[in-house]
C-alpha cells in the first residue's frame, strides 16, 4: 500500500521554522535547527519559504551512494535507517540526496534524515498553517487536481448559479 | 540553569579584541534577560558623562531565557545602548531569526564598546568571534549588505543584522535590521553602531537549547499555542497583523491624521490591511517559533511602482507615513516602507519629522524656498518619498529632519517645537493620545521616551468592567476615555511589558494570552515557564517583580542623565487641544495627565514632586546599588 510522506505547500508556508524546532525537540528533546530533519528554505528578497524534507524516494541515491553500506531499508518501509556502527561519517549521502533532504549531525556527525516520528510527524503536528501534511502522494494529487478542476470550471458553475 | 547559554561575548573595537565570560545566575535572577539584562549592563557601564556616539558608550545585544525554544513568539532580540536620538536610554528590539541564532550560537548577550578604525564586522560562528574588514559594505544599503554577507561567509542560514546608508550618515534615528525588514528601530540604535564603524554583524549557531523539564515546557507551550488559535482576533490578526487596526481607530475617531489635527482620516480604506489584503498581499508570513503569521508578502504587479515586492508594513508605517501626512496612496506608502528599510531608518519618527514640516508649511512657518522647492501640501506623496531620500543622505532641508521632531521643531521656531509630537525626544506613534488615556500616561512616562510598547495596556479596551474591579480595584480601568486606575494599569502593564521583552516574547504575543476567553496573567504563565524552562522556583509575584525591578532600573538611569516629573508630559495640543467633533466617539477628548501622573508615582513607590524612585522602592527591589548610585550623584528622593 502507498505510504503517507510529508507534503509541502510553499504558499501556505509562513517560514516560522516551528517544524525545525519541533523535530529537533522530537528527536533530542532539545530545540537546535540544526539537527532538524526538515529544512525550511528561506529565499527573503522574493518571499520565498520552502520547507524541505526526505521524499522516500523509490530509488535511493542516498542508500546507493553509502561506500560501506550503512544505510539501508526494511522491507515494505520507505524509511532510511543507518547503521551506526559501520557509518565512517563521509557524507556521501548527503552529497548524493538531490533534495538536500539528509544532513550530517552537528555533533556526532552522523547522517540524520526524516524517520517520519514512528507514523506522527511531530513537524506536520505544529504546524500553524496546513504547509505541510502528512498523507500519500495520490491523496495529494487528488486534492490538486480537484481544486484545478474548479479552478477551471469556475465559468461553468457560475452558469449554472452554484456558489462556491 | 538550562534555557539560557550563561554567556555574555564582549569586544572591545578599539583594541580589536573580545573575550566571552559567564553571566551569574544571580544577575539573571535579577533582570531575566533581554532588554532586562542589556537595561543593568547600561546602568552599570554607561554614566552620564558619556557621548552616545563616543566609542565609551556601550551598544548590548541581548536574548532571553526563551529565545530559541518553541515558546510562540520567542524570537526576538534587544539592542540597547544610550540614546544618540534622546540623549538617554536607548533600545529597540525586532524578531526574526537573528535573536534565536545569537542563542544558538552560545550567547545571551553581547556587549560592544570602542571605535574600529575603519569599517568591521563581526562574524560570530558558534564559539568564533571574527572582526573582519567591511569598507567594501559601507554605503550599501540593508538588502545589498545582507546577501553580500551571507554569500560572503558562506552560509546562507547566517543570520545578518546590520545598518544601512541612514545610519552611516549619521541620522539620529537609525535602526539595527535583520532578515531584510526587521528592524530594531527605534532611539538610533543603528547610529550607534555606525559611530563604532560596525557595519554588520552575523551571526550562526549550532548548539541546542535545552531545558529543565521538556514534558512540561512542552504541556505549557501547547496551552499558549491553544489560546492563541482559539482567540477571537486570531483570523484578523494573521491575515492582516497590525494593519487591521487602520479602518477601526478611525472609526473610533483617532487615527492619528494631518499631524494630529484631527482623529479621522477620509482615505483610511485605501491605506487599510482590508486594502492590502485584497489587493498586494500574496502570503503571510511569520517570524521564529510563531503560530501567528502577522507578517505579510507583498507584490505590486502593476503601475509606477510595478515589480515592487517585500514584507510588510506595519500599522504603524500606515499610520506614520500615511494618515498623519494625509497620505492614501497605498503604493507610495509601499514605496516608502521599502525606502525605509532599505535606509535603515525608524518610520515612525520619520513619518512625524515628516508630518511635523508638512503642518509647519501649512502654517506658513516653513517656506518653498527653504524646501528647496518642495510642495509639502498635505497628501503629497512624491514629496514624502523625496524627503525620505534627503533625510537619509542629509540633503537640504533633510539635514535639519535627520534629527527627529524636537530638533527640526526647534530649527523651524515661532512654536514650532510646542507641535513636535515627542516625549523626551523620542515621537509619538500613531496612536493618537487623547483617544486612550492608559496610552497616553505610557507615552508620558516610558523610559525610552514616547513609546506604546512599554505597556501597551490594551486592557483599557476590554469593556469587561468585573476584570478591571478584580484587576485594578476600578471599572474604569476598562475604559479608555476614563482616568481612574489608569496609573495602576500602566504600571502592571509595564512590568508585564519589561517580563515579555526580556524573556523574550513578542507583544503579539503575550498580548493574546492578556485577551479572550481565557485572559491569562502574564507572570503566572512566565512563572510556570521559567520553572520548566530554567529550572528556577519563582511564584508569580516574584516573576512580576522582576518587570517592576527592571522599570526602577531604567528609571534611575534616565534620573541620572537629568529626566524628572518635568519631563512626564506630552505635547500640549494633547492636553490642551480637544479632539475636533468629527472625531465621533472620542470627540472633545484631551489628556489630564496630572492626576494619572499622581497615582502612577504613588502606586510605583516614587516620590511625587520628582518622580524619583525612593530609597526605600529601589531596596525593596534589592536595589541598593542603584540607589547608592543616585545618591552618589544627588539624584536620590529621599
Ligand atoms: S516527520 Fe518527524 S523526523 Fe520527519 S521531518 Fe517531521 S518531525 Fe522530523
Ligand atoms: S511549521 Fe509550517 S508554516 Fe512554519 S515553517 Fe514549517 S512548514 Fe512552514
Amino acid at each position: 500500500m502507498e505510504k503517507g510522506r510529508i507534503v509541502a505547500d510553499p504558499r501556505k508556508c509562513t517560514g516560522c521554522r516551528l517544524c525545525e524546532v519541533a523535530c529537533s525537540a522530537a528527536h533530542e528533546q532539545v530545540f537546535d535547527p540544526a539537527i532538524s530533519r526538515i529544512k525550511v528554505v528561506k529565499v527573503e528578497p522574493i518571499g520565498l519559504d520552502y520547507p524541505s524534507v526526505c521524499r522516500f524516494c523509490g530509488k535511493a541515491a542516498c542508500i546507493e551512494a553509502c561506500p560501506v553500506g550503512a544505510l539501508f531499508r526494511t522491507q515494505g518501509s520507505d524509511i532510511v535507517l543507518l547503521k551506526s556502527e559501520i557509518c565512517i561519517m563521509c557524507g556521501a549521502c548527503v552529497e548524493a540526496c538531490p533534495f538536500g533532504a539528509i544532513v550530517l549531525h552537528p555533533r556526532t556527525r552522523l547522517p540524520i534524515v526524516c524517520d517520519l516520528c514512528s507514523g506522527n510527524p511531530a513537524c506536520v503536528a505544529r504546524c500553524p498553517t496546513e504547509a505541510i501534511r502528512y498523507i500519500t502522494l495520490t491523496e495529494a494529487a487528488k486534492t490538486k487536481s480537484t481544486q484545478s478542476a474548479e479552478a477551471a470550471s469556475r465559468s461553468i458553475l457560475r452558469s449554472w448559479g452554484v456558489k462556491k | 540553569m538550562k534555557a539560557y547559554a550563561g554567556r555574555r561575548l564582549r569586544v572591545d573595537l578599539s583594541r580589536g579584541d573580545y573575550c566571552l565570560e559567564d553571566i551569574s545566575e544571580a544577575q539573571l535572577k535579577m533582570f531575566l534577560g533581554g532588554r532586562g539584562l542589556n537595561s543593568a549592563t547600561l546602568f552599570e557601564e554607561v554614566n552620564p558623562n558619556v557621548n552616545p556616539l563616543s566609542p565609551e558608550n556601550v551598544l548590548i545585544i541581548g536574548v532571553g531565557p526563551l529565545t530559541g525554544t518553541i515558546c510562540s513568539g520567542s524570537n526576538r532580540f534587544t539592542v540597547s545602548a544610550k540614546s544618540p536620538h534622546t540623549g538617554i536610554l536607548g533600545d529597540a528590539n525586532a524578531g526574526g531569526f537573528f535573536g534565536p541564532e545569537v542563542k544558538y550560537a552560545g550567547l545571551d548577550q553581547i556587549a560592544i564598546k570602542g571605535r574600529a578604525p575603519k569599517p568591521i564586522y563581526l562574524k560570530i560562528f558558534d564559539g568564533t568571534v571574527e572582526i573582519k574588514d567591511a569598507s567594501h559594505l559601507w554605503g550599501k544599503d540593508v538588502w545589498e549588505t545582507d546577501l553580500l554577507l551571507k554569500e560572503e561567509v558562506g552560509d546562507s542560514d547566517a543570520k545578518v543584522a546590520c545598518i544601512g546608508p541612514a545610519a552611516e550618515n549619521g541620522v539620529s534615528y537609525a535602526g539595527v535590521v535583520t532578515s531584510l525588514v526587521r528592524i530594531a528601530a527605534r532611539t538610533g540604535m543603528g547610529t550607534v553602531m555606525a559611530s563604532k564603524n560596525l557595519k554588520a554583524i552575523v551571526v550562526r549557531g549550532t548548539k541546542p537549547v535545552e531545558v529543565a523539564d521538556y514534558d512540561e515546557f512542552d504541556k505549557i507551550v501547547k496551552e499558549i499555542e491553544e489560546q492563541i488559535y482559539s482567540s477571537p482576533d486570531y483570523v484578523g490578526r494573521s491575515t492582516m497583523g497590525s494593519t487591521r487596526l487602520v479602518n477601526p481607530l478611525n472609526q473610533l475617531g483617532f487615527l492619528v491624521s494631518y499631524h494630529f489635527k484631527t482623529g479621522v482620516f477620509e482615505g483610511a480604506d485605501k491605506i487599510s490591511g482590508e486594502t492590502l489584503r485584497d489587493h498586494y498581499n500574496v502570503k503571510v508570513k511569520a517570524c521564529g517559533s510563531c503560530p501567528l503569521p502577522c507578517s505579510r508578502f507583498y507584490v505590486i504587479k502593476s503601475g509606477r511602482f510595478a515589480g515592487l515586492a517585500g514584507e510588510g508594513p506595519e500599522y504603524e508605517t500606515l499610520g506614520s507615513i500615511g494618515s498623519r501626512c494625509g497620505v492614501d496612496d497605498i503604493e507610495a506608502i509601499l514605496k516608502a516602507n521599502d525606502k525605509l528599510n532599505r535606509y535603515g531608518m525608524d518610520s515612525i519618527t520619520t513619518g512625524e519629522v515628516i508630518a511635523l514640516a508638512m503642518e509647519c508649511y501649512e502654517r506658513g512657518l516653513l517656506t518653498k524656498e527653504q524646501l528647496g522647492g518642495l510642495d509639502l501640501t498635505w497628501g503629497n506623496a512624491e514629496a514624502v518619498l523625496t524627503l525620505i531620500d534627503m533625510i537619509a543622505y542629509k540633503k537640504g532641508i533633510g539635514e535639519k529632519m535627520a534629527y527627529g521632531a524636537k530638533k527640526f521643531g526647534e530649527f523651524v521656531g515661532q512654536g514650532a517645537d510646542k507641535l513636535a509630537a515627542q516625549v523626551k525626544g523620542l515621537e509619538i506613534i500613531a496612536g493618537e493620545p487623547r483617544g486612550m488615556k492608559a496610552f497616553a500616561l505610557t507615552y508620558a512616562v516610558s523610559s525610552r521616551g514616547a513609546d506604546h510598547l512599554r505597556a501597551e495596556p490594551m486592557f483599557e479596551f476590554s469593556n469587561n468592567a468585573e476584570l478591571a474591579v478584580k484587576r485594578f480595584g476600578a471599572k474604569e480601568a476598562a475604559f479608555r476615555l476614563e482616568y481612574k486606575a489608569k496609573g495602576r494599569v500602566v504600571k502592571y502593564y509595564e512590568e508585564c511589558a519589561a517580563l515579555a521583552d526580556s524573556l523574550t516574547m513578542c507583544k503579539n504575543i503575550s498580548a493574546m494570552l492578556d485577551g479572550a476567553p481565557r485572559y491569562y496573567e502574564l507572570e503566572e504563565v512566565a512563572s510556570r515557564l521559567l520553572k520548566a524552562a530554567v529550572g528556577w522556583d519563582m511564584s508569580p509575584r516574584d516573576v512580576l517583580q522582576m518587570g517592576e525591578r527592571i522599570i526602577n532600573i531604567e528609571r534611575a538611569f534616565v534620573v541620572r542623565e537629568g529626566i524628572t516629573r518635568k519631563d512626564d508630559t506630552l505635547p500640549e495640543r494633547f492636553l490642551k487641544e480637544p479632539l475636533p467633533p468629527e472625531c465621533g466617539p472620542s470627540a472633545g477628548s484631551i489628556v489630564e495627565l496630572e492626576p494619572m501622573l499622581d497615582e502612577y508615582y504613588e502606586v510605583r513607590g516614587w516620590d511625587k514632586k520628582t518622580g524619583i524612585p525612593k530609597r526605600s522602592t529601589l531596596e525593596r527591589l534589592d536595589l541598593k546599588y542603584v540607589a547608592d548610585d543616585l545618591a552618589s550623584y544627588g539624584k536620590l528622593a529621599d
